[in-house]
């Protein structure tokens, strides 16, 4: 038993698998006329490409992969910023691997690298302080980015360098939530989601209840899923069988791992440094209102858009996307991957374009990547 | 005779200077006291002046490779940068069916670095040559500046002869083609970055770093049918595969659930977001056979210390040309694409 | 033995002492323990899924055999 290996037995998959394909022929989808559901987690979007799972499903259902991977929503400016940052003498940016090929307007983290700055790889936050730690005479900025997931992470290193009075250490905050997004999804007026697999890491830390106003306002289901192949299949099934039953409920799957109610040391190492800022800017999406979160001025010190007088609003904001850019349509499922006119031509995962070719979290860098087009071609 | 009476050259130092590339005394000191003292070339000329019977047979090929090496760390659980520097070249070697004869070194030395670090590298080179059966014949040293480099690089090439009749040829796979590694994947890459410490894990994965021409010669003997074989270095068993399957003009379709890879290195993959897939390593090969051998190939890499492992993983396919498909554990396919520059950690 | 690193358990540390933790399971994410998992909630989810995967046994089997007995 390592609560990983049980989740991904092909035997039992079998089983949600026909369950599936069952639920939806008495729904009435179609390849035609198909029920719409979205993944909104880049992970979950990983997950379907890597094990092929979007092939094992009947055609009367179809994935929309949404914009829940932080790396491809992040605009460009902020990338723009980060590397206006790494570039001040004496710095030493550290970041997550996932950002250090997202494009900026004038370079990546990757190509500022190749330039001399001074950019590392770190696993956690934690590690970015123990760098502080050990370069005293030198100012350690970790680039924070991510969901409600990684957000806590954050926020205990800053508390823990304010403990500290590790006064050489700072943080780039791109921190966002995933509730907003959705909202704006859902306001859509060409929106055509059927229901939603919902984040089961950011859950964890925000538990289920921020996702009411889906079912409550919205009439959709929304199940709370977790990140193993079998996890995946079963919320599908739970929404499909929300969707039968003509239900819209917020459901969780992933109760070994995400408590109703969060995680209640996270949230308040959260409300403790951060606020929310008015709005924020996604790639792919615009501006969308308190969807993501600054550093409180108590922690100012801590706080690299402080410190080195960079930061939200003070630059010239471009939010247009690069032309024939179509990661807008994809993330609202209105068009795939691949009907976009630049997919695989002037947008690939060597030169991204726009956002979802970034990460491959990404819905566009997934089906480059694993399939997509080329692989029903092929099998 | 005057070099056997005169005392052997000694290098003073504790770390390597300017002086040491500068042509002198100094230089010829560190030539001969780290490294020429432990390869013991046949000869101290600027050439080595060779001879071997089976060049003289019929048919017979000379094959010629050269790779450059650089590794950070330099030492690392499993070997050094002159373990790889030295298995790495054979193996180019082996892999085309020759049987390697000797090697020369060259090695970029970066201003400051310890000697003794520079004699365990020659003593890993010297033991992975003995046991790979390869003479280190030649060889040259430059001194660089500090900063100019990155401690040491090593450059080797390598000499060998494909014996009359052998030919390995990657386009020469057909479909239906049985597809074999010789043992669990990734370790090396795994490894490498566990002991660059800047993710801080801990692990005790070792590179796989071994020379492979025993295992090669078992599996041609066995099974002289086999159509060709690449060692799984940078980019990983996909980069292999893909470039098969290019030549080729075949498809192929392995199954993740054949893949051989240690818990360790699935850790690994999950705590960073890597893909094993695309990990480097140091002795591992996967070569294509017509399938009436394929038994008799498993069974000879089996029967050899560096193919205890071995595993049939997949087969070439007159489906999807050019594309490697595989086989998720659900039955679900995906497409496994060369990758994409350097593969960097997904975590967030 | 596996892959070590340390962690910061802060999130996951009740009113009790660090040694409570040993012997649990937790899920990490960037250096933190962020949640224990549920054992019971884990047995519970794995229950329905075992008992979908036996159904869908069983009903292939009728089928094959429904299929011996029709040729």
């Amino acid at each position: 038993m390592n609560y990983a290996d049980e989740f991904r037995d092909p035997v039992a998959a079998r089983g949600v698998l026909a369950a599936i394909a069952r639920v939806t022929d008495e729904i009435g989808a179609t390849k035609e006329k198909p029920v719409h559901i979205m993944e909104i987690c880049g992970g979950h979007t990983h997950a379907i490409f890597r094990y092929g799972l979007d092939k094992l499903t009947p055609p009367g259902l179809e994935f929309i992969h949404g914009p829940g991977c932080p790396v491809c929503v992040l605009p460009m400016s902020r990338i723009d910023e980060c590397v206006e940052i790494a570039e001040r003498p004496g710095v030493i940016m550290t970041t997550f691997g996932d950002a250090m090929r997202v494009p900026g307007h004038r370079k990546s983290l990757i190509q500022a690298k190749a330039d001399g700055a001074d950019i590392r790889m770190v696993y956690s936050p934690l590690d970015a302080l123990e760098l502080a730690r050990r370069h005293p005479d030198r100012e350690v900025v970790f680039f924070g980015l991510g969901f409600e997931t990684t957000t806590p992470s954050t926020a205990l290193t800053i508390l823990q360098a304010a403990a500290d009075n590790q006064t050489n250490f700072s943080v780039f905050c791109n921190h966002i939530t995933v509730p907003p997004p959705i909202k704006a999804l859902l306001d859509d007026p060409h929106m055509i989601l059927d229901g939603f697999v919902g984040p089961g890491h950011v859950s964890m830390v925000i538990g289920v209840r921020p996702y009411d106003f889906i079912a409550r306002d919205y009439g959709k289901p929304i199940v709370v899923a977790g990140f193993e192949p079998l996890d995946l299949l079963q919320s599908v099934l739970m929404v499909l069988e929300q969707i039968r039953d003509g239900r819209a409920e917020v459901e969780n799957q992933y109760s070994r791992v995400v408590p109703d109610d969060g995680n209640p040391v996270s949230l308040a190492a959260c409300a403790e440094v951060y606020e929310p800022r008015p709005s924020f800017e996604w790639r792919g999406l615009g501006e969308i209102d308190a969807s993501g979160v600054r550093i409180r001025p108590a922690y100012a010190a801590w706080d690299a858009e402080v410190k080195f007088g960079v930061g939200y609003g003070k630059g010239p904001r471009m939010v247009a996307e690069p032309d024939g850019c179509r990661c807008g349509d994809v993330m609202t499922g209105r068009i795939k991957p691949h009907a976009c006119p630049q997919f695989g031509k002037g947008c690939t995962p060597e030169m991204p374009l726009g956002a979802l070719m970034v990460s491959s979290e990404g819905a566009c860098a997934a089906y480059y990547q694993y399939g997509g087009l080329r692989l029903e071609e092929a099998l | 005779m005057n070099q056997q009476l005169r005392p052997p050259r000694r290098v003073v130092a504790d770390r390597v200077t300017l002086a040491h590339g500068g042509g002198g005394k100094a230089m010829r000191d560190l030539i001969e006291d780290v490294f020429t003292s432990v390869f013991a070339p046949p000869g101290m000329e600027d050439q080595a002046r060779l001879m071997h019977p089976s060049l003289l047979e019929p048919g017979a090929q000379l094959a010629f490779t050269t790779d450059s090496f650089v590794v950070s760390p330099m030492e690392f659980p499993g070997g050094d940068i002159g373990t790889i520097a030295v298995c790495g070249t054979v193996n180019d070697l082996v892999v085309g069916g020759a049987r390697p004869l000797w090697l020369s070194a060259a090695f970029i030395i970066e201003e400051g670095v310890p000697i003794t670090i520079l004699r365990r590298i020659a003593a890993s080179m010297q033991r992975a040559a003995e046991a790979a059966g390869v003479r280190i014949v030649t060889g040259d040293t430059k001194v660089v500046g500090k900063g100019s480099g990155d401690g040491v690089f090593v450059t080797t090439s390598g000499v060998g002869v494909i014996p009359p009749g052998r030919t390995l040829i990657a386009s020469s796979v057909q479909p239906g083609d049985v597809a074999i590694v010789n043992g669990v994947l990734g370790d090396h890459g795994a490894a490498i970055l566990a002991a660059r410490g800047d993710m801080a894990l801990t692990t005790d994965i070792q590179s796989d770093c071994q020379p492979l021409n025993r295992l090669m010669e078992a599996v041609l003997a066995a099974a002289p049918a086999v159509r060709c074989a690449r060692d799984a270095t940078r980019g990983g068993l996909a980069s292999a595969l893909n470039e098969i399957a290019d030549a080729a003009g075949v498809g192929v379709e392995i199954m993740e659930a054949d893949l051989p890879l240690r818990a360790e290195v699935k850790g690994v993959c999950e705590i960073l977001g890597l893909d094993p897939l695309y990990l480097a390593n140091e002795g591992t090969l996967v070569l294509f056979v017509p399938p009436d051998q394929a038994e008799a190939a498993l069974c000879a890499m089996q029967a050899t210390e560096a193919g205890r492992g071995a595993r049939v993983i997949g087969r070439a396919t007159t489906a999807h040309p050019r594309t490697v498909i595989m086989k998720t554990v659900f039955g679900g396919g995906r497409i496994v694409d060369m990758l994409v520059g350097e593969q960097l950690p997904r975590i967030c | 033995m596996g892959v070590r690193r340390q962690v910061n358990v802060a999130c996951i540390l009740k009113d009790e002492p660090i040694e409570a933790l040993i012997g649990t399971w937790s899920l990490i994410h960037v250096g933190f323990a962020m949640s224990r998992i549920n054992e019971e909630e884990a047995a519970l989810t794995l229950d329905v899924l075992r008992q979908l995967g036996e159904a869908q046994v069983e009903i292939e089997a009728m089928q094959a055999s429904e299929r011996m007995l029709a040729s």
